[in-house]
C-alpha cells in the first residue's frame, strides 16, 4: 500500500496548478481496540483511517488545509484551499517547508510480530488481564478496563523540492484500570505497558502491578498540611516533568522562548537544574512518541536539553529555527489536521545507580507521591507553578509507611529542577506518558491536607 | 447522503450473524481553526472530516468498525467485516427505516460557510486590539477562533433514520499580563451552538477584555492558602465542580460496569436537599445542545438529582441494555472515530434561594472562586480535582485580596452532601470534555454555591 500512497501524493504535488512551494503530510492507520469485562470481550473495535494535510508557502505566507477524502480530486482541492488560505496570512520569514530532495523509507519502529498475531490472541490477552487481576486478590472487585490496543501507521511527507520520506511503524499496548475494596474503602489502580512487539506484553505483570497499586491504597488516611520532603514515583515524576518539558507550552521550545513565554529566555548555557541532572531526548529509544523523522521531514536526532544542570539546547521546528536565525533541530510536530508545533521523541531524565528505597532512606521522613491528578489544568507553564491533587504514602523512618489520600502537592517546576536531591534507577520507556523519569527525591514541597 | 434502501441493506448485512441492535453513523464535517498570536494571524486551517462507523451490540457486548474515505462499496465491506465479528443467536427488530425529522430547536442565523474569511479574521484583530488596550501590562494575546459544521446521518436497526446538523462557534482568548518578572495568564472562551451571530451576543472586545481582566488580577494575587475550608464558587464555569465531582459518575459508562459510587442509589438521598441537578441537551443554542444524540435519539432534559434525591443516570444504548434503564438521549461521541457512550450535554445545578452576598457573609475564613480552570475525576471513588483560575480570600464575611495557583480536591459523594447554599443566578460556561468517546463540547453551569470542607491546595508556605 505504501507505494500506491506515495505515488498519489507525488502526482498531486507535480500536478498542482501554482508555482509556489507545497507540502503534503499523509498518514494512514489501522487500529484494533479490545476491552474485556466479566471474562469476555465487552467491546471490539477496528479502524482504517487516513488523512492528508497540505501546506503551501507563497511569499513568506503559509496556508493550511486538510481532508480525510484521499483521492486525486480531493487532494487537488486541498492544495488549492491551502494556497487560498495563505493569502490572508501576514508575511513572516519563519514560514517555510523543508528544502530537501531526499527520498527515503524507514521501518525501524515496525513491530516484528504484530502482523502474525491473530485477533483471537489479542482477545485472549485482554481477557487474561482481567482474569489475572481478579485471581490476584479477592479484594480486586472490578476491572472496568482490561484493554488491548494496537496501531499500524504509515506516515508520508513529500514536498515540491522533491522530498519524499515515509515511515511504517506499529506498536501495541495493554493496561488494567481496576478497583479494590475491603468493604469499607474503595481504591483504584492502574498499570500500562506499551511495546513494539506483541510478545513483550505481559498480561500477568500488568494485572499484578495494577492490583498492587490499588490494594496498597486501601484505608488511606488524611494528613496535616505543611511542607514535606517529597519522593515522586517514577510514574508521577514522568507525568509532572513531561507536562512541563514535552507539551506545547514547554519552556525549552524555541517558539515559546522567542515569544516571551519561557522563563528560560536568555539562560542558554546557564545552570537551571541541580548539577547531577541530565535531560536528554533520544529518538533511537523506543517509546510511544518516537519516530525516525519529524513532522516536517527532518531526521530526528539526539539532544541534551540539560547536561549536568546546564541548559544546553533550545528545540526548534523550521518556523522557530528560521526566526531564531538557526536551524530546525528536527522537532517539528503536527498531524495532518493540525498546525505546526514542537515536540520531543523519547525524552528522559537520566537515571542513577540508586534504588528507589535508598531515596526513602535519605529522606528519612516525608511523602512518597504515587498518583497526581489535574495535570491538564493545575499547572502554569509560563510561571512553572503547579498545584495538583495527589495520593501516596508517608515516608517514616526511611521507609514507605501508611497510605495517604486527599492531599494536594504544590510547587514550581523551575525551583524543583534545582531542588532534586537524588534520582533513582527505575526509568520506564514503555509507559504512556510524554516523558520518562526515574523516581526523584525533592527537598521540600507544600502539601495541603486536612 | 445515501438512500434509505442502502442504509437498510447495510444494517441487514451487519446483523446477518445476529445482534440485538445495530447502527450506522456517517459524518461529513467542515472545520475552521484560526490562530492569532503576537499581534498577527498565525495560522489558517480549514478541513474536511469524513468517514463512517458501523456498530452491532449483542448481549451487552459491542463491535464497532470505522473508516475514513468511504463510499458504497467500502461501506458494504465494512458491514460485512462487522458481521464476521458477531456470532449471536438472536437478531433484534429490523424495522423499516423511517426518517425522523423535526424543525431544529437551534436556529442558526449566519452559517459559517457564508462568512468571508476576512470577516472571521476581523474578529481576531478586534479581540487582540481590545486585550492590549485594556492595559499596557498585557504583553501577549493568543486567540483561537473555531467554527465547526458537523453533518451526521444515523440509521438504527430500530428503524430510526436521523439527519442532524450541529453548528458551533467559539472564540477563546488567552491574555498574558507582565509586571517585573511576573507573568500571569487569563483565559475566557465562550462558545455556543450558533453561527457567526455568536459575536452579536459576545462582542470579541468583551471576550478579550475578560481574559485581560483575569490576567491582571492574577498579577496582584498572592499564594493561595492550604487546608480544608469553606469555598464559594461563582456561577458559570464553576459548574465544572458538578460535572467532575458527580456528573461523570452518573454516566452509564461508569454505572453499567459497577464502577461508580452511585450504583444502586436510585431514589436515595445522595446530595444535600438544596441540590437539584439537570442535564439538558435541548437548551436553545447552548454549547452542549443538539437536536439528536449520536444514536438517533432526541436529546432531552434529564433531571439527575431532585432535592438531593437521585432521579436518573445518563444512559446510552449499550448502557441501557446492560443496566435495564431507558436511554436518555445521552449517546455522544467526538466523531465517527469513536463508538458512542453516555456523555453530558449542558449539565447544571438548578437555581436556589440564596444570594452570593449571603454566602460570603456566612464565612469567617475561606475562599471565593470566581473563575475555574479544568478538572478531572476517578468515577469509582469520585476523587476529583480542579484548578482555580481566579480566586479571592474570604475574611470575616468579606471578599479580601486575590490568590492564585490553587487547586481544589475532594470526593464527589461528600461534596454533594456538603453543598450548603445554592444561589439564584444560573449561568453557563463553555468546556470540552474528554472521555472514552473522545473530546466533545460540554456546557457546565450553576448559580453561585457554597460548599463546606473542601481541601484547597495552595502554595502558601
Amino acid at each position: 500500500m505504501g507505494n500506491k500512497n506515495r505515488e498519489i501524493i507525488k502526482k498531486a504535488l507535480s500536478k498542482r496548478t501554482f508555482t509556489e512551494s507545497g507540502e503534503i503530510y499523509f498518514s494512514s492507520s489501522s487500529t484494533t481496540k479490545i476491552k474485556a469485562h466479566d471474562g469476555e470481550v465487552a467491546s471490539f473495535s477496528y479502524a482504517d483511517t487516513s488523512g492528508l494535510g497540505a501546506r503551501v508557502v507563497s511569499e513568506n505566507r503559509m496556508g493550511l488545509s486538510y481532508t480525510e477524502k484521499v483521492d486525486e480530486k480531493s487532494i487537488a482541492a486541498c492544495l488549492e484551499k491551502a494556497k487560498e488560505n495563505s493569502q490572508f496570512i501576514p508575511p513572516d520569514e519563519g514560514y517555510a517547508i523543508y528544502e530537501s530532495d531526499e527520498v527515503k523509507s524507514y521501518n525501524q519502529f515496525k513491530s516484528d510480530d504484530l502482523h502474525a498475531v491473530t485477533v483471537e490472541q489479542k482477545k485472549e490477552l485482554a481477557v487474561n488481564i482481567e482474569r489475572f487481576a481478579k485471581e490476584y486478590d479477592e479484594r480486586i472487585v472490578n476491572v472496568p478496563e482490561a484493554m488491548y490496543c494496537d496501531i499500524t501507521n504509515e506516515r508520508i511527507i513529500s514536498n515540491s523540492y522533491g522530498l519524499l520520506k515515509s515511515e511504517e511503524s506499529s506498536l501495541c499496548y495493554a493496561y488494567a484500570y481496576l478497583m479494590a475494596s475491603d468493604g469499607k474503602d474503595t481504591s483504584v489502580g492502574m498499570y500500562f505497558q506499551g511495546e513494539r512487539n506483541f510478545a513483550d506484553l505481559d498480561p500477568e505483570k500488568i494485572a499484578r502491578l495494577a492490583a498492587e497499586d490499588a490494594l496498597e491504597k486501601l484505608g488511606a488516611e488524611e494528613i496535616n498540611s505543611g511542607s514535606y520532603p517529597v519522593v515522586f514515583s517514577s510514574f508521577t515524576a514522568s507525568s509532572l516533568l513531561g507536562a512541563f518539558i514535552n507539551s506545547g507550552g514547554s519552556a525549552f521550545f524555541g517558539e515559546n522562548l522567542q515569544k516571551g513565554r519561557s522563563k528560560l529566555d536568555g539562560k542558554l548555557g546557564e545552570i537551571i537544574a541541580a548539577p547531577h541532572i541530565n535531560i536528554i531526548d533520544d529518538p533511537a529509544i523506543f517509546s510511544l512518541g518516537t519516530a525516525s523523522f519529524d513532522d516536517e521531514g527532518i531526521d530526528a536526532s539526539k539532544h541534551y536539553l540539560v547536561e549536568k544542570g546546564v541548559f544546553k539546547t533550545v528545540l526548534h521546528n523550521i518556523y522557530s529555527g528560521k526566526r531564531g536565525q538557526t536551524e530546525s533541530t528536527g522537532n517539528g510536530s503536527r498531524g495532518y489536521s493540525s498546525s505546526l508545533s514542537t515536540r520531543l521523541f523519547s525524552p528522559y531524565l537520566q537515571k542513577s545507580e540508586r534504588s528507589e528505597a535508598s531515596l526513602f532512606e535519605e529522606a528519612g521522613r516525608g511523602i512518597y507521591i504515587t498518583d497526581v491528578e489535574g495535570l491538564h489544568a493545575g499547572l502554569d507553564q509560563i510561571s512553572g507553578d503547579f498545584s495538583l491533587g495527589a495520593k501516596g504514602f508517608l515516608i517514616e523512618n526511611g521507609r514507605k509507611g501508611k497510605a495517604v489520600t486527599n492531599i494536594t502537592v504544590a510547587g514550581n517546576f523551575f525551583g524543583l529542577l534545582k531542588d532534586i536531591i537524588a534520582v533513582a534507577d527505575n526509568n520506564r520507556f514503555n509507559d504512556y506518558g510524554d516523558f520518562s523519569s526515574p523516581s526523584i527525591f525533592v527537598k521540600s514541597l507544600s502539601v495541603s491536607g486536612k | 447522503m445515501y438512500s434509505r434502501e442502502f442504509y437498510n441493506r447495510l444494517l441487514a448485512v451487519a446483523l446477518k450473524n445476529g445482534g440485538d441492535y445495530g447502527d450506522i453513523f456517517i459524518e461529513d464535517t467542515s472545520d475552521t481553526v484560526l490562530l492569532f498570536d503576537s499581534g498577527k494571524v498565525k495560522s489558517i486551517n480549514t478541513g474536511l472530516i469524513a468517514g463512517a462507523g458501523i456498530r452491532v451490540i449483542m448481549g451487552g457486548k459491542s463491535v464497532y468498525l470505522y473508516a475514513s474515505n468511504v463510499d458504497e462499496t467500502k461501506l458494504l465491506k465494512l458491514a460485512e467485516t462487522v458481521s464476521q465479528a458477531v456470532k449471536y443467536d438472536k437478531t433484534g427488530n429490523m424495522g423499516e427505516l423511517n426518517l425522523i425529522s423535526a424543525p431544529s430547536s437551534h436556529k442558526i442565523e449566519i452559517l459559517p460557510s457564508t462568512v468571508d474569511l476576512k470577516d472571521k479574521l476581523d474578529i481576531l484583530y478586534r479581540a487582540d486590539a481590545s486585550a492590549r488596550d485594556h492595559s499596557s501590562k498585557i504583553e501577549e494575546v493568543m486567540i483561537r477562533y473555531w467554527d465547526n459544521v458537523q453533518k451526521v446521518t444515523v440509521a438504527t436497526s430500530e428503524g430510526r433514520l436521523v439527519k442532524d446538523t450541529r453548528i458551533r462557534t467559539r472564540l477563546a482568548v488567552t491574555a498574558v499580563a507582565v509586571e517585573g518578572d511576573k507573568k500571569e495568564r487569563g483565559f475566557f472562551g465562550p462558545g455556543k451552538a450558533l453561527g457567526f451571530e455568536l459575536f452579536d451576543r459576545f462582542r470579541p472586545e468583551d471576550i478579550a477584555g475578560e481574559a485581560a481582566r483575569i490576567a491582571l488580577v492574577s498579577l496582584e494575587a498572592g499564594p493561595a492558602p492550604q487546608g480544608k475550608m469553606p469555598v464559594v464558587m461563582d456561577n458559570g464555569f464553576g459548574g465544572v465542580i458538578f460535572h467532575e465531582a458527580c456528573g461523570h459518575a452518573l454516566e452509564a459508562t461508569a454505572v453499567a460496569d459497577n464502577a461508580s459510587v452511585f450504583c444502586g442509589k436510585m431514589g436515595q438521598q445522595i446530595a444535600s436537599p438544596v441540590v437539584t441537578a439537570i442535564d439538558d441537551g435541548t437548551l436553545p443554542n447552548e454549547w452542549g445542545s443538539q437536536d439528536f444524540d449520536d444514536e438517533a435519539m432526541e436529546t432531552r432534559k434529564n433531571v439527575l438529582i431532585k432535592d438531593g434525591v437521585l432521579q436518573s443516570y445518563m444512559v446510552d444504548k449499550l448502557g441501557s441494555m446492560k443496566m435495564d434503564h431507558p436511554v436518555t438521549g445521552s449517546g455522544r461521541k467526538q466523531s465517527y472515530k469513536y463508538a458512542p457512550t453516555s456523555r453530558m450535554t449542558n449539565t447544571f445545578i438548578a437555581p436556589g434561594d440564596s444570594s452570593l452576598e449571603e454566602m460570603i457573609a456566612s464565612i469567617d475564613e475561606g475562599i471565593y472562586c470566581k473563575n475555574m480552570g479544568g478538572g478531572s475525576v476517578n468515577p469509582p471513588t469520585t476523587d476529583f480535582n480542579f484548578s482555580v483560575a481566579e480566586a479571592y480570600l474570604i475574611k470575616n464575611g468579606r471578599i479580601d485580596k486575590p490568590v492564585k495557583g490553587a487547586c481544589l480536591i475532594g470526593k464527589g459523594s461528600d461534596i454533594l452532601m456538603n453543598i450548603e447554599m445554592v444561589g439564584k443566578n444560573l449561568d453557563y460556561g463553555t468546556g470540552m470534555c474528554g472521555s472514552s468517546s473522545g473530546s466533545i463540547p460540554a456546557n457546565v453551569g450553576q448559580p453561585p454555591i457554597k460548599v463546606t470542607g473542601l481541601v484547597v491546595g495552595g502554595q502558601e508556605a
